[in-house]
This record gives C-alpha cells, structure tokens and sequence, in this order.
C-alpha cells in the first residue's frame, strides 16, 4: 500500500505548519543509503490527529517521546509512521527482563586480530541519526536503562568506558513504549520519565477502528465492518472493565483472522483462530465465545464478509 | 422420580455447585456484553443454564438490550399494579415474557448480527422442553414455530395478538410495551378483567399502600412499603425479561435488592465517637484523616459500601490509652510468647530450614551461567586459540535465568474464629516471616478483622522492616467477624505499588466470609456480608487480583464442612490443613515451588 507522506498527513488533517516542518527535516537530512532499508513504508499508517501532532511536534524540537497506552493502541505503528514522515532509519530494541546495558550499548568482540567495540542498537541509531524505539521499555529494570540517561537528555551522546564517547546525530531520537497492564511491567522510575515527552495512547476507537479495516479490506460489506469492529470493541471495554484479560484483544489477531476468511474459512471460526484462541483459560475462553457469538452468526460465510 | 431420575438430578446439582460462581459470571458478562453499562448488575440463574444452556444465554443478551432502551422497573411495577387488581400472575408473565422479547430482539440482532442464531437455539430448547398451555402459553408457541420457520397455522383468535406483538418490533418506550401487555391481557387471559378492574389507567393509579397490602396484607410504615415494592420490582424484574421456563423454576425467596439499597451517612458526631473507639480498641491508625477518607472512598465501593478501613500497627504499637482492651491485647501477646518460648527450639529448627530452602531457591534463580560467545567480557585464558582455531569464542557472555524480585504477603483471618489458635496461628506467622527475612524475600504480614462497620487491617510488620519487626507477630489476637474481600482488596491495592515483578499473597482464612456488623448509632451499617454472597464477593476479589498478576494461595484450617465454600473461594489453589502447625511449611514449600518454577 505505497503511500504519500503529504496526503496521509493531511488526511489525517494535521497542521500545515507541522506538515511542512517535517518536511524540511526530511530534506535535512537525507537518509545514509546504507540505511534507506530502515525507513519502511508502514502497511497501515497510524490513525489520529492529535496523537500525531503532538508528537510530530516533540520530535521536530528534538524531544524523545514515551508512548503510554493499552494494548491495541497502536504504540509501535506510530512509531513506524513517524520513521516513515521523518525518514529516518528506525532501530527496533526490544526490552526485556535481561535487557543489560551490553545489549543496548554494545560489547567487546574480537575483530582483525584485536578487541573491538562491537556497537549494539542504541549506539547505531545515535550514529546514524536514527529513531530507536525502546519496545516495551518498562519490561527492562531501570538500572539497565539508566545507562541511556546521557543519551536522552541535553548531553546528547553515549560514554563507552574504555572507548571514545559516541556523540548523538542531531536527527536521532528515541521512542519509548509501554503498556502499564502486562504482568512484568514496572513502573519507571522519574528520572527515566522525565527525558521523555509523554503520550498517551487513547483506546481505539468505533470510527478509528472501522477506518483501519476500510483501508485493510476495502471490499468488506459494511455489516460486516461493523460487527468485526463492534466485537473488537466489547473485547475493548470487558478488558477495561478487568473482565477478561488482554490477550484476546489483540487487533493483529483479528486482521489475520479476517484474511483467512478470504481463503474461505468460515467467520466464526476465522476469528475463534484470530481472536478468542489468543486466551487459555477456558471459563475466560467462554466469556469471549458468547461475546463473539452475539456478533458472527455461525451460518455466515465468506460472502456475508466480502462482497463484489 | 426414577432412580437414573434421581441420580440425574444429584449429579446436575454438583455440577452446578462446581461451576455457579463461573456460570453466572458467564451470564452477567454477557448482559455486560451487550448492555455496555458494566455497573448494572443482574442475578444469573446458574439453574437455567444447566437445563438449558441457550436460553439462559439469550436471556443475558435480552435483558442487556432491554435495560439499555427500557425500564424494567416500570415494567414490574405495571405488573404488581395489575396482580394486585386480581390479575392472574402466570398469564400476564407470560405475556410480559412475550412483549419484552419482541420489544428487545429487533434492537439487539440489529447491532449484533448473532443474536438471530442464539435466539432460534433458545426456542428449539424451549420448544423441546417447554410447555404451553392456555392462549398465552400457544401464542408463545405460535411464536416461536414462526420464528423458527417451521409450518404451523396460527389460529384465528390469536391473530389480533400476534399483530400487537409484531407492532412492538420499533417499540420506542416502555409505555409502549406495557400498552400492549394489557391489550394482550384483556383480550387473551381474561376478557372480563376491564369491565370489573378498570383500563389501563385505573390499574396505573394503584398506590404503593395497595401495593403492599397485597403483598403483605398488613399495615405497613411508609419505609416498609418501599422495602416491600423495591424486594418485588426486583425479583419480578429477572422473572419478566426470561424467554420463557423449560420447567416451572422453583420460587427463589424474595431478597432485598441491596444494590440499591442506600447506605445513610451516620450522625457526625456519633460517627467521631464511633472511630475514636475503634482507635481505642484496635490502635491509632497509620493514616492522616484525608488519606483515610480516600482509601475508603476508593475500596468501600459495591458490596462494602457504607464499610471502612482502619490501617494500624495494633493497639500494643500504637495505643490511644492502656484501657483493658489494651491490657487483654497485652495478656494474649504474653500467652503468645509463653507458647514461643516451650517451642522455641522447634521453631528455631523451622525457620532454620525453612530459610534455607528458600535462599537455595532464590540463589538457583539468581545463578548466572556464562556461555562461551564472540562477543561479551573477554578470558584471557582463551586468547592462546586466536590463529589456532577457526570462529575462537574469546568471551564469555553472562546468561542470567531470572532476576525476577519476589514479593510475599501474608493475610491473617484474625477474627473471632480462631480464637482458640491463637498462639499457634503466632508462632507460625513467625516462623514464614523470619524465613522469609532471612532469605532477603520482602514480604509484609498483616492480619484483618471486622468490627461494627470497620475492617482493620493490622500491619505486624512492613515489606522493609528490620527482621527485628517478626517478633510483632507474636501481638496476634483474634477478634470481631472478618469481611475478606475487603481485606484481599486493601492489602492488593499495597501490593500492586510496590515494583517487584512477582507477588504472591498467601491467606489464611477459615472459609466463612462473615461481617454481619452490630448496629450501633454512628456507624454507617454496611449490607450484612454472610453465606453464599459473601463466598462469592471473595472468590471474586480472589479471582481479580490473580488477574492482576499477583499470586493467590489460600490456607484453609477451618471445618471440613466449608472446605466447599474454600474450594469456590480459591479454585485449585487453596491447600486444606487439618493443623495450623503446618502452616509454616506449607507456605515454605508453595513459595520455593513458585521460585523454581516461575522461569
């Protein structure tokens, strides 16, 4: 789905100042070729003005941004979207419980008969410009980020002991994501916090979610639309009312769930696979069958979802 | 009933005795689903489900479409109003019946497209186990074989009521719905009852004194008729919105709806003196006034409104005055000690052991592996292979298996109930606590008890206290009744602030959730927490805060006759122990199990 920055940013009806400042970053500076493969054109743009705006325009001031929000909130595609308006290189750095500060950095390794530095994600992306996205970040313990803290405030560079220090490119910027819910989270700590602009992601919502499955499946019948969409949002709301866990309400889940009905699987049990299977604990499996069931009748097929 | 009948019917009721609390969470999940308003609530009928699975479902997304567009309280008051002008109870139910489902079907399947299917396997079940007799009973029928496009004449004289039935399909307002159910009522059931009771409007007038008296047929105060009407609007309500009954449902008890019961502010003054005896009694609180405040508006929500929360370090930490409250505190903790100190070499020996399981426990987690790797902490010892051997692992590169921090906190059941434990309920409290010190585990034991509308939960020593703080333990005193789910909610909310990523709250309870509260002028009179409610608001609370990722082990040293209501509390993780000796060890062993197992 190739798209054109300037119309996806006036779609979505951001500023023409914003619009513009992008552009001439872009025009700042110019992707390294080595790195153009990094700059990918995301399958589905993140959808929502402000949320956009706002951290369009932390990023254009040279601000990092924390991106805060449930599941299905679409953190990391809006991390992908703003790599793709600013064309800058992204480097994906899951965090995890055994993030240490070698995988972030980097380590020793042994090249052309000597030691070496062998540079890890953070230090590419300050090298090369790029937008780091911290995936999870509060999956990491904090003593393991805090080696990140030069990097993310006004001194701008990376302290290697025993090597020289990696000063950041003036393009680079981190993006952080958490999601507070998932067992393992922590809370970061304020120091960590407060290098970073903060956004909260809001929940998606009816129209969003519709517009998104437009544009995945244009030849979806409305009725459809509106019941695959009305499902994933009663999912929404038992999650947030601590009914049912988050891991049936998984956006991703249910977009797969919907291609295999174009090979011919049955609704209802494209989205049992999409959808209701992501949970294993039968009483919770239950509770999402009955919500399913009032939505996808067992008797649709393949024609009741895709017309023409 | 045949025997094989008999034998049915006892292995349904274990059946559903098993499954009730999960069954009517399925059915209130579903009306959840489709009314969109999680605070409403209804009362699911496990019963219904057992029989008949699809229409105790269809009856959940019925009724969550009804209440959202109508008012189901109207609808129950119009029916006592007619009941009590001498209209047949069976009849105009079953008419309701009727009229609420074509009044909520078409606005239902119009948003969700899989309400057709549910409500044609809601109608088989009800065709085949069902019965239909008189006129209302054959227009349901007429109905329900038309829906399901099976041929089948409808007779002429229930034409005219098939035709107000299909005319509620864009029904707008209750009124409307109620319009047709007397239409329906004077024609079908009793074309007489207009000439003799009045239209519509008189029945409307009926006045909540008439109402009452028909009921009760006695001479009742102005808040008892409220009492009365409210306990009536809300088990007609559930009766109304069902589809129908595969067999008649035995006649459940009417129960004050206390949902909405109002829980009155006390006197303030009264109140005042109300929390200074509680401070007296239990011990000052840890809290400031504004911090209380919002915790108790925070967690004395649904069932335990009306209740509050005392946070204290117990009378003997923190005393208003030595009164005799304080002195008989002192004489338990003294008989506490006494006990400690004729065991205390047994003890020793526990802790000792019990410390020592744990730190090999906590050690093997920590443990870090090196692995040989290109990249990482370079070994001189490895330098000789350069030039020698090809792809030389130069490094070592540290593999952790998990530093994941644990957290532990012990819940006490100290109400009255385990008086006669006491010192033994201490020295085991003791025992875990200084293990747990020992090992590095933070953890924090508390104890909790109801009294009038107070919950306290008594802090016998916090996460970070020196391990000089387990000797607090031995302040153990039992007392007053126990609302657990309060209990389980206050110490969750303390838990989930804390940062380590592994939680694990270990209860010991006696399986009897039980606050009735002593009426007392200034305190507020929470709903009585008792029998089944009370079970299940625990196993609800016990359930939630598994689902927040904190680890629920239940201890149960009560009676075995309500090991059942501690197997619905805890699910699979409760462990029955017929001595409260070894509770020390039980809890040892199901910590060092998680530790080993949680990679």
């Amino acid at each position: 789905m190739k798209q054109d920055i300037h119309a996806y940013l006036t779609g979505q009806g951001v500023s023409e100042e914003l619009i513009r400042e992008a552009a001439a970053f872009r025009e700042r500076y110019p992707v390294e070729p080595e790195f153009a493969g990094r700059v990918e054109v995301p399958a589905m743009p993140f959808l929502g003005k402000d949320t956009l705006e706002m951290a369009m325009a932390g990023l254009l001031q040279g601000e990092n941004l924390l991106l805060c929000g449930g599941k299905a909130t679409g953190k990391n595609v809006l991390c992908q979207t703003l790599s793709w308006v600013f064309g800058r290189p992204a480097f994906d750095i899951s965090c995890h419980i055994h993030t240490d500060s070698a995988s972030l950095i980097g380590t020793d390794t042994f090249r052309d008969s000597q030691v070496q530095f062998r540079k890890g994600p953070v230090a590419l992306c300050a090298e090369a410009g790029g937008f780091g996205v911290l995936d999870e970040i509060n999956m990491a313990k904090n003593d393991a980020v805090s080696v990140l803290h030069a990097a993310l405030d006004h001194r701008r560079r990376i302290d290697v002991p025993g090597y020289q220090r990696i000063p950041l490119h003036s393009a680079a910027r981190f993006l952080a994501t958490m999601n507070l819910g998932y067992a393992g989270t922590r809370e970061l700590n304020e120091a960590l916090v407060s290098r970073f602009l903060v956004v909260d992601m809001p929940p998606l919502q009816k129209e969003t979610l519709e517009d998104l499955l437009r544009r995945y499946f244009p030849d979806m019948k409305d009725s459809a639309r509106e019941q695959f969409s009305g499902l994933f949002l009663d999912l929404q709301r038992k999650a947030g009312n601590g009914e049912i866990s988050t891991k049936a309400l998984d956006l991703r889940g249910m977009i797969g769930g919907i291609r295999a009905i174009r090979s011919g699987l049955r609704p209802s049990l494209a989205i049992r696979m999409g959808v209701l299977n992501k949970s294993f604990d039968s009483f919770e499996k239950e509770i999402l069958e009955d919500a399913a069931n009032t939505r996808i009748p067992a008797g649709w097929s393949r024609e009741d979802v895709f017309g023409g | 009933m045949s025997l094989e009948g008999r034998g049915q019917a006892a292995e349904n009721l274990a059946a559903l005795e098993d499954r009730r609390l999960e069954i009517e969470n399925r059915l209130r999940n579903l009306f959840w689903t489709v009314s969109g308003d999680y605070s409403l609530d209804i009362r699911p009928d496990a019963e219904v489900f057992l029989r008949s699975p699809g229409l105790a479902l269809y009856d959940a997304v019925k009724q969550g479409a009804f209440v959202s567009h109508f008012d189901p309280r109207a609808l129950a008051l119009y029916t006592l109003q007619k009941r009590a002008k001498g209209a047949d109870e069976q009849a105009l139910t079953t008419l309701t019946q009727l009229c609420v489902d074509a009044a909520a079907y078409p606005l239902a399947s119009r948003e969700r497209r899989g309400v057709g299917e549910m409500r044609a396997r809601a109608f088989r079940e009800l065709l085949a186990g069902g019965s239909f007799r008189g006129r209302p009973g054959r227009l349901r029928k007429c109905l329900i074989l038309r829906f399901l496009g099976q041929p089948a004449q409808i007779p002429e004289e229930l034409l005219p009521a098939v035709e107000i039935i299909d005319g509620l399909s864009d029904a707008r307002d209750t009124d409307a719905i109620i319009a047709a159910i007397d239409r329906l009522y004077n024609s079908l059931a009793d074309s007489a009852f207009e000439a003799l009771h009045g239209d519509l409007k008189a029945v409307r007038r009926v006045t909540g004194e008439e109402l009452a008296a028909f009921s009760r047929n006695q001479a009742l105060s102005d808040r008892q008729i409220q009492q009365v009407l409210d306990e009536y609007l809300s088990a007609a309500r559930e009766e109304l919105l069902k589809t129908g009954q595969i067999r008649p449902a035995r006649r459940e008890a009417v129960r004050p709806d206390d949902s909405r019961e109002e829980v009155a502010p006390p006197d303030p003054v009264e109140a005042e003196k109300v929390y200074a005896f509680i401070e007296r009694q239990f011990g000052k609180s840890d809290l400031p006034p504004e911090e209380r405040e919002k915790r108790n508006r925070r967690l004395c929500t649904g069932i335990h409104r009306g209740c509050s929360l005392h946070f204290t370090q117990g009378v003997l930490q923190n005393p208003v005055l030595k009164n005799t409250q304080y002195l008989r505190t002192q004489m338990q903790s003294m008989k506490n000690e006494m006990y400690f100190q004729m065991k205390r070499q047994n003890i020793q020996r526990s802790v000792t052991l019990l410390s020592a399981m744990l730190k090999q426990a906590r050690i093997q987690r920590m443990d870090e592996d090196a692995v040989p790797s290109e990249q990482g902490q370079i070994v001189p010892g490895r330098l000789w292979e350069v030039g020698r051997i090809r792809d030389p692992k130069l490094f070592d590169r540290e593999k952790r298996r998990d530093q994941a921090d644990f957290l532990v906190d012990i819940l006490l059941d100290s109400s009255s109930s385990q008086t006669l434990r006491q010192p033994q309920i201490a020295a085991q409290g003791y025992i875990v606590s200084q293990a747990l010190s020992l090992a590095g585990i933070p953890h924090r034991v508390c104890g909790f008890c109801s009294y009038w509308d107070y919950t306290m939960i008594h802090r016998y020593r916090d996460y970070d206290d020196p391990i000089e703080a387990n000797r607090n333990i031995l302040q153990f005193r039992a007392f007053g009744e126990n609302r657990d789910a309060l209990a389980i909610r206050a110490i969750r909310e303390g838990m989930l602030a804390r940062p380590e990523e592994k939680k694990i709250l270990v209860l010991l309870s006696d399986g009897r959730p039980n606050h009735l509260g002593v009426r007392r002028p200034g305190s507020r009179h929470p709903p009585a927490y008792v029998g089944e409610e009370a079970i299940r608001d625990t196993a609800l609370e016990v359930r939630k805060t598994r689902s927040q990722g904190i680890g629920v082990l239940g201890i149960f040293v009560g009676g075995e006759e309500d090991l059942a209501a501690e197997r619905k509390i805890f699910g699979k993780e409760f462990i029955y122990s017929r001595s409260i000796l070894s509770f020390a060890h039980i809890v040892g062993t199901y910590l060092r199990t998680l530790m080993e197992d949680s990679d």
